[in-house]
């Protein structure tokens, strides 16, 4: 507690009240003249330092600040006592000071003395009752000026005391967070334990999962026997272990679900696809081989031992998936497969399940597909040589009949007489000849006709292969232009030459607005 | 004359109608609409006359330029809508048909699984053995899947052709082509009844 001179703490205050300095000094002069300043001196430390001294002690004890506001009363009657007499001009000067005047305030200084000799006694008081209200283990204080070091101790007291409360606060922390760390490990523990169990019923046993909950009493005995809180590190190794184990067997969980139900499907896709088989000669070689499938796929009851084995069996599971797939190809390929069918099964692979299958699939889809296929043409024997003298024999019939005009089945010797009426039969339908009992002779027909036929014969087949997608088409108009077209030659071979100009005229136009009718939506 | 009837099978947006309106260009746009379907379904029609003595090919409005002693097909074409929803249409459109050109959009392999549906549905209403004939069509497009690719994703023996209908490249030789094979089928069925009803030949 540093405490500045008080008397020079008084001088800055009366020089900042508007007293000059050389005022100040004097009546310090004539206080020590007149020996009043060696008891204010002493009044005004006292009063000061018992102002500081009470106002610790309210503050320690938490009080209320009784004392401290007398003890401040005090301080400014004695300033007041200064300030008194450095505004009397009947003290102010150096000789005949007014004796009356200096006697009071001797008076008032004796009193003033007194009454913080009584303030520092009632401190003393208080401490004392505080220290026995408290029960603290401190002697009682005899004086006043014990205070200072008694509020020291108290300090202390008071710190180390607060410092065992909150070691005890501590201590409830910890166990707190000990039972919480230990109530979640329990529950971690029970999930890991549920999966063991629905692992059980599969008929797996993953023994990383089994050694984890093995470890169980060992780990939460661990964490109970800690005395002072819980290493972290530690406790987030272990959840996150446990968190890592409970993955694994739950992903262990899906994956031996699926193989279980992947092999029931195969085992009955395999008598399926055995039965199939049976309707298919040329795979009769291969109908053996059905049983074998799955003799390698993962057994129950199963013993996993690892993360890495969890991942074989997951690509176990994945290859049984693309078998599962390809069987239910190839039953779908002999379903559909028609009878008869030729299979090329030198393509057919044994390397492996999946090679087998993959390469049985594309042979039936390939032969299926290519089912009914145009062949090469390599035609053999008389059908080969008719398709190619045809175009010959074609050829000389149309040549003999441009030099003669007509001629006679007997002038056709070049052609064997059973295909004879065969070829004539094509010229007909080219429209090239006509054949009339055994003369057959070139169809003569004008240019202009020619063209027109040929337009009739694009609108019947426009009809024909349109017909129901052209509901407003007047059928009957187009059968009645072929009617017409018909009637128009027989003119033509009458000689009725006008007629038969007047009707080719007449239905070409007809045929303009059918022709324009049948492109209309076009 | 003699004719040849297509039908031009693929799935939506293959190429058909760029096909049959690079054979046929004032081909016909039909608008079909029937029943409960809510949509119009499109399909073309395109003729074409083909001199297979002169291996030619010649548009409907050309006719005054073939050779009336020539062999002259006339050849209809038969487009068929491409949507996965129109079966029962196409089936209708492809049945008596004497061959099937199948339209692939060698940029989207994704597609021909439609394209193998609708071969399927074909194959429903033709009898076996009928001529059928894969376009790996869009060739002039970058990404566009090689013929030998094309062919051995559809996984079927089926020849395919490399096209682009679009610039015309191989359009022409590969219809003429294929238009050999039909004549050849139709011939040769013909030769076979004929044998079968009027020789006694059962098997030639």
């Amino acid at each position: 507690m540093e405490s500045e001179n008080p008397w020079e703490a008084l001088r800055a205050s009366l020089l900042e009240a508007g007293y000059s300095l050389d005022k100040i000094d004097k009546l310090e002069s004539f206080m020590k003249k007149d020996e009043l300043f060696p008891l204010f001196e002493k009044v005004l430390e006292k009063v000061k330092k018992l102002g500081e001294i009470s106002s610790e002690v309210e503050k320690e004890t938490e009080s209320g600040e009784d004392i401290s506001n007398r003890a401040n009363l005090l301080f400014q009657s004695v300033k007041g006592v200064a300030i008194s007499l450095i505004g009397d001009p009947a003290y102010m000067r150096s000789f005949l000071r007014n004796k009356g005047k200096i006697k009071e305030v001797r008076r008032i200084l004796e009193v003033t003395l007194e009454e913080a000799n009584s303030l520092g006694r009632e401190l003393v008081n208080k401490v004392n009752a505080y220290i026995r209200e408290r029960g603290l283990d401190i002697e009682e204080l005899r004086s006043y000026e014990e205070i200072p070091a008694a509020l020291s101790f108290l300090r202390i007291l008071k710190r180390s005391k607060e410092a065992q409360e909150q070691k005890a606060e501590h201590k409830e922390e910890q166990r707190k967070v000990k039972e919480e760390a230990i109530s979640s490990l329990n529950e971690a523990f029970e999930k890991l334990r549920s999966i063991e169990e629905e692992l059980d019923l599969m008929g797996v046993r993953y023994e990383r999962l089994s050694h984890y909950l093995e470890l169980r009493e060992r780990f939460i005995e661990r964490i109970q026997g800690i005395e002072e809180g819980i290493p972290q590190k530690y406790l987030k190794n272990i959840t996150s272990r446990l968190a890592e184990v409970e993955n694994d067997s739950k992903k262990l969980i899906q994956i031996s679900q699926k193989l279980i139900d992947l092999k029931a499907s195969i085992e009955e896709m395999k008598g399926d696809l055995l039965e199939k088989m049976e309707r298919i000669e040329e795979l009769g070689k291969f109908k053996e081989i059905i049983p074998y499938i799955g003799l390698d796929f993962p057994k129950i009851p199963l013993l996993v031992r690892s993360k890495i084995h969890i991942e074989s069996l997951r690509r176990e599971v994945e290859r049984l998936n693309r078998i599962s797939s390809l069987i239910k190809s190839v039953i779908d390929e002999l379903e559909y497969i028609p009878k008869g069918t030729k299979l090329d099964t030198s393509k057919i692979s044994l390397d492996s399940t999946e090679s087998f299958l993959d390469s049985l699939n594309n042979c039936l889809r390939a032969s299926r597909l290519s089912y009914g296929m145009p062949e090469t043409v390599s035609y053999t024997g008389i059908m080969s040589e008719i398709l190619e003298l045809y175009p010959k024999w074609r050829e000389k019939i149309i040549s003999l009949l441009r030099e003669r005009g007509e001629i006679s089945l007997q002038d056709l010797k070049f052609i064997p007489g059973s295909w004879r009426p065969w070829v004539l039969r094509n010229l007909t339908d080219e429209g090239i000849v006509v054949v009339n009992e055994d003369k057959v002779a070139m169809r003569i027909i004008p240019e202009e006709m020619r063209k027109l036929e040929i337009e009739i014969e694009v609108i019947e087949d426009m009809v024909s292969d349109l017909g129901v997608m052209l509901p407003n088409l007047d059928d009957m108009g187009i059968k009645r232009i072929r009617e017409d077209f018909e009637r128009a030659k027989s003119l033509f071979m009458m000689g009725r030459i006008s007629e038969y100009r007047e009707l080719i005229s007449q239905l070409r136009s007809r045929v303009s607005e059918v022709k324009v009718q049948l492109g209309a939506k076009g | 004359m003699r004719k040849i009837s297509l039908a031009i099978i693929g799935p939506h947006q293959a190429g058909k109608s760029t096909f049959i309106r690079r054979l046929d260009p004032s081909a016909v746009r039909m608008d079909y609409e029937k029943g409960t379907l809510s949509t119009t379904v499109g399909f073309d029609y395109g003729i074409i006359f083909w001199d297979a003595t002169k291996d030619k090919l010649y548009p409907k409005e050309s006719i005054e330029d073939l050779d009336p002693f020539d062999e002259i097909w006339k050849v209809t074409l038969t487009g068929t809508p491409g949507q996965i929803a129109f079966s029962y249409v196409r089936k209708a459109l492809v049945k008596g048909k004497d061959g099937v050109i199948m339209i692939v959009d060698s940029t989207q392999p994704v597609q021909l699984v439609y394209a193998l549906g609708q071969y399927q549905e074909a194959r429903e209403v033709l009898p076996p053995g009928f001529p059928f004939l894969v376009l790996a069509n869009k060739q002039d497009l970058p990404d566009a899947k090689p013929p030998d690719v094309i062919k051995s994703l559809l996984g079927m023996e089926a020849e395919v052709i490399p096209i682009s209908a679009l610039r015309g490249d191989g359009v022409q030789e590969a219809f003429i082509h294929f238009l050999k094979v039909v004549r050849t089928d139709i011939m040769r069925r013909s030769i076979q009844s004929y044998a079968e009803a009027r020789i006694g030949v059962r098997k030639l």
